[in-house]
């Protein structure tokens, strides 16, 4: 089915333009009239009235929220009242983002299509340091476990931002902010326990070191029950447990400098099945639990300088040293990254800004017959620069021009443009368009990995042989976007975004030369290659409203469609689905949620979910509708305890599978969790 | 490779970015919404405070702050089914009153803080200091953004409860 035609799809949006275009019926108003501006305030929440500045620069007002680009922001109260215990189960809400549960630690997170358990697209930071793995591309989910009361807020940027956060950057962007040492002074003690999340809990504390310096530190824990498997009898061993310790130093060092230090360690076990090859000839293998440990130090500062005639520098510097094990392989690696930003002041209508990056990534791997990667030892130098002026054309509209250069070690010279436009009639609407450019690189394993094991499925057994390929290209894309957000009174606003993505060059995996035996058994053997064999196209829209009724309620919804085009060699024998993107994507997706102030001090919270039906592995993973509860009480006010319910519609239900690399298929369990946190 | 910098720098520059000459235009526009929102946490105590009696919620304003353009804005909202009136008489009666916002430090004497505490007044002001002299809640500006400084023991004694949602966010005089 399609969702909607080309031509229709111009035809809204000339629409969308045409009812913008002859909207006088909002006369611009004067932004200092008391009434009008004291009006905006309340509807807001007493948490979202407390939040807020009390001066800011007008183009400083230009938070993530009015930005020229698709972006969304969960805040810490968004956070507290969702009643969920990891960062993934967060972003459910943000539209545009594809999240599914593969089993207890692992998951599929991906913006606007791609999802897969290794998808590619998707830039993620906690305070400006990228915690996505270079090995793959991607993020190891289970892998962050950060204090969730440490989080400020979350900002989701959809759509490419190459120019601005560099490669990879290309189907959104995620910056994790957390909470800087000054507001987080005292004490902070919180736990629960449940169904799913077994244990948790978390110790915090504060303190101020001198005038301007504050420190605080926080440890946490985590124990995880497994999930179930497919006949919903038993689970499937996937069980485990996380820690992590966070110390964030913030210090004003003089009326120009502002500093941050942060280091943070966390270390993880997970249990899962493998089939590992034990022996080449004769054949052998098992199928054991090859779970993964692991630890991951990162240090981190950032120095920000600001000077009387409006220059603002900035510098980031990030080092982190992961180490992990699994019974078929190991790694250790150290990652350096430094980045420099400097915001000049306004010359005439344009403001510009610069910076330069830097990072180098070392690792080192032990191989197994299963799995390796060749050369064992390898480093990468990637060294960029970009660019961007914004232009006030009139006072109501910007254009922002932007390129970065980065050269990197894989590929050579890359470049990543984008123009942005940026509309602003009055308060009640702005209206952005946006084409970019953006890559993604090709990463260590597909340039090294050595990988031979069984192809799910089969019997008598196929072994399939990865092989690597060293020529492997950037994959592109060229993306055009619109956006429109539209106040639409003081208690509803509606933000809407459109997109149409062409990727070029994609990866695919297919099968490379004749079948072949490698033993006297004559177990037969395939070899596969990646490559950049095939172009697709999405296009999709994305909706987000809020709707205060009152200071005591508010609504929550944002819906997400989205469609695919792949073209390939159908003449191929393809190893992995040509088709993944139409087939593993949900056309639909919706989340609503209601967060409802019963009294000043009990708070009843719902988020209802569907999602639409995929196609993984073969299998249908059909459609499902979910909603979580949370009841939340504040008997005193540093205390709350609060009880939660999951998934409450079924008892368990599949939301993703990859039995490539999980070969046991996992469904997620309806789910309940009490929790209470303390300050003192 | 540093020619390669310098060569790829000035590429980007030639992506059409043409800075003319012009006057430096400081970016001093600053929007400032402090009596904005001490209107709209105003409007929120009538909620987070709770009185002996539910009765309509007046607030009144002694003297001469900034204030009185911004709180008619308040005037016949609903809390909870009770209707808020506001007062802008320069000595409004203080029996009138559930919330008396001070403008001025040395309206602050014996006398009214009894007669608060006889009527169950809530007393608010942002003069500093205000708290620690036996008012009851005191706007400060800190970081940039409105914080309290809560006199619990005042608002004890003027028989007022304030719910846990707004002592979280204040600072309180023991």
């Amino acid at each position: 089915m399609m969702l909607f035609s080309t031509n229709r799809c111009i035809a809204l949006l000339l629409g969308l333009l045409l009812l913008t275009a002859v909207d006088t019926a909002f006369a611009a108003e004067d932004a200092t009239d008391p009434m009008q501006s004291t009006q905006e305030l309340l509807p807001l929440s007493w948490e979202e009235l407390t939040d807020l500045d009390v001066s800011s620069l007008a183009r400083q007002e230009q938070s993530v929220k009015n930005s020229p680009s698709a972006a969304f922001v969960i805040t810490a109260e968004d956070i507290r009242r969702s009643g969920v215990t990891s960062i993934p189960e967060l972003l459910r809400m943000v539209p545009g983002m594809n999240v599914a549960r593969i089993n207890s630690w692992n998951w599929a997170i991906s913006a606007r299509g791609f999802n897969d358990l290794y998808s590619n697209k998707l830039q993620v930071m906690i305070d400006g340091r990228s915690i996505y793995d270079p090995l793959f591309s991607g993020v190891y989910w289970g892998q962050q476990n950060p204090s969730l009361q440490d989080i400020e807020r979350i900002e989701v940027l959809r759509g490419p931002s190459g120019s601005l956060w560099g490669a990879n950057a290309v189907n959104g962007t995620i910056n994790i902010i957390t909470r800087s040492a000054r507001d987080t002074q005292g004490g902070l003690l919180y736990g629960g326990g449940g169904s799913e999340e077994q244990g948790f809990g978390g110790l915090r504390y504060g303190t101020r070191l001198s005038e301007s310096t504050y420190l605080r530190g926080t440890l946490n824990t985590l124990h995880r029950d497994a999930s179930m498997d497919l006949t919903g009898n038993q689970d499937t061993h996937d069980d485990g447990n996380a820690q992590n310790g966070n110390f964030r130093l913030d210090s004003q060092l003089s009326e120009h400098d502002q500093l941050m230090l942060e280091a943070n360690v966390t270390r993880y076990r997970f249990h899962g099945y493998f089939i590992g090859v034990t022996s080449l000839d004769p054949l052998r293998w098992r199928n054991d639990d090859f779970g993964r440990e692991g630890v991951t130090g990162s240090l981190q500062g950032n120095w920000k300088h600001r000077t009387d005639s409006g220059h603002n520098w900035d510098v980031n510097m990030a080092f982190t040293q992961t180490s992990w094990d699994l019974a078929m392989n190991g790694m250790d690696r150290s990652h350096f990254v430094l980045d420099f930003q400097h915001n000049l002041p306004a010359y005439d209508a344009h403001h510009l800004l610069w910076g330069l990056n830097y990072q180098t990534i070392h690792d080192n791997f032990e191989n197994t017959l299963t799995v390796g990667y060749t050369p064992l030892e390898f480093t990468q130098h990637n060294i960029g620069v970009f660019l961007q002026d914004q232009i006030d054309l009139l006072d109501n509209l910007s254009l922002i021009l932007g390129n970065r250069v980065e050269h990197f070690t894989y590929t050579g010279w890359e470049t990543e443009p984008n123009a942005r436009l940026l509309w602003t009639p009055n308060k009640q609407h702005s209206l952005w368009a946006a084409v970019s450019r953006a890559v993604v690189l090709p990463n260590r394993a597909q340039h090294s990995i050595h990988l031979f094991k069984q192809l799910p499925g089969t019997n008598p057994p196929v072994f399939g042989n990865a092989l690597t390929n060293p020529d492997m290209r950037t994959e592109n894309l060229l993306a055009f976007e619109l956006g429109w957000r539209w106040q639409i009174s003081h208690s509803l606003d509606v933000d809407t975004a459109l997109f149409y993505n062409i990727y070029d060059k994609m990866q695919g995996t297919k099968f490379v030369g004749n079948p072949y035996t490698i033993d006297n058994s004559g177990t037969v053997v395939r070899d596969g290659a990646v490559g950049n064999f095939r172009q697709v196209k999405s296009y999709g829209l994305e909706l987000a409203a809020n709707y205060r009724i009152n200071p005591d309620w508010r609504w929550q919804a944002s819906y997400s469609a989205n469609q695919f085009e792949a073209r390939y060699d159908e003449n191929e024998p393809w190893f992995r689905d040509p088709l993944t993107e139409i087939h593993q994507n949900p056309q639909h997706s919706l989340s609503l949620r209601s967060l409802y102030n019963v009294t000043n001090e009990i708070e009843l919270d719902a988020w209802a979910r569907y999602v639409d039906e995929i196609y993984v592995d073969g299998r249908t993973i059909p459609d499902y509708f979910t909603l979580d509860l949370r009841l939340g009480w504040h008997p005193h006010k540093d205390l709350e305890f609060s009880l939660s319910g999951q998934n409450l519609l079924d008892s368990h239900h599949p939301e993703f599978s990859d039995v490539f690399y999980i070969t046991a298929f996992s469904q997620i369990e309806r789910a309940y969790l009490a929790q209470m946190s303390w300050r003192f | 490779m540093i020619r390669a910098l310098l060569k790829t720098l000035l590429l980007s520059i030639g992506l059409g970015l043409c800075i003319c000459c012009g006057s430096h235009a400081a970016d001093t526009n600053l929007v400032n919404r402090e009596y904005q929102l001490k209107t709209a946490y105003l409007f929120h105590f009538a909620e987070l405070a709770e009185w002996p009696t539910p009765t309509p919620v007046t607030i009144c304003l002694q003297g001469d702050s900034p204030l009185r353009a911004y709180l008619p804005v308040l005037s016949g909202l609903q809390i909870d089914g009770r209707t808020v009136h506001v007062l802008l008489a320069e000595n409004p009666p203080i029996q009138h009153c559930q919330i008396l916002f001070l403008s001025d430090l040395s309206a602050l004497s014996q006398t009214l803080l009894d007669q608060a505490k006889n009527n169950h007044v809530l007393l608010v002001s942002d003069i500093e200091d205000f708290a620690r002299q036996g008012g009851m809640i005191e706007f400060t500006l800190r970081d940039n953004k409105l914080k309290l400084v809560v006199n619990l023991t005042a608002v004890k004694r003027a028989g007022l409860k304030l719910s846990s949602k707004l002592l979280r966010m204040a600072e309180i005089l023991e």
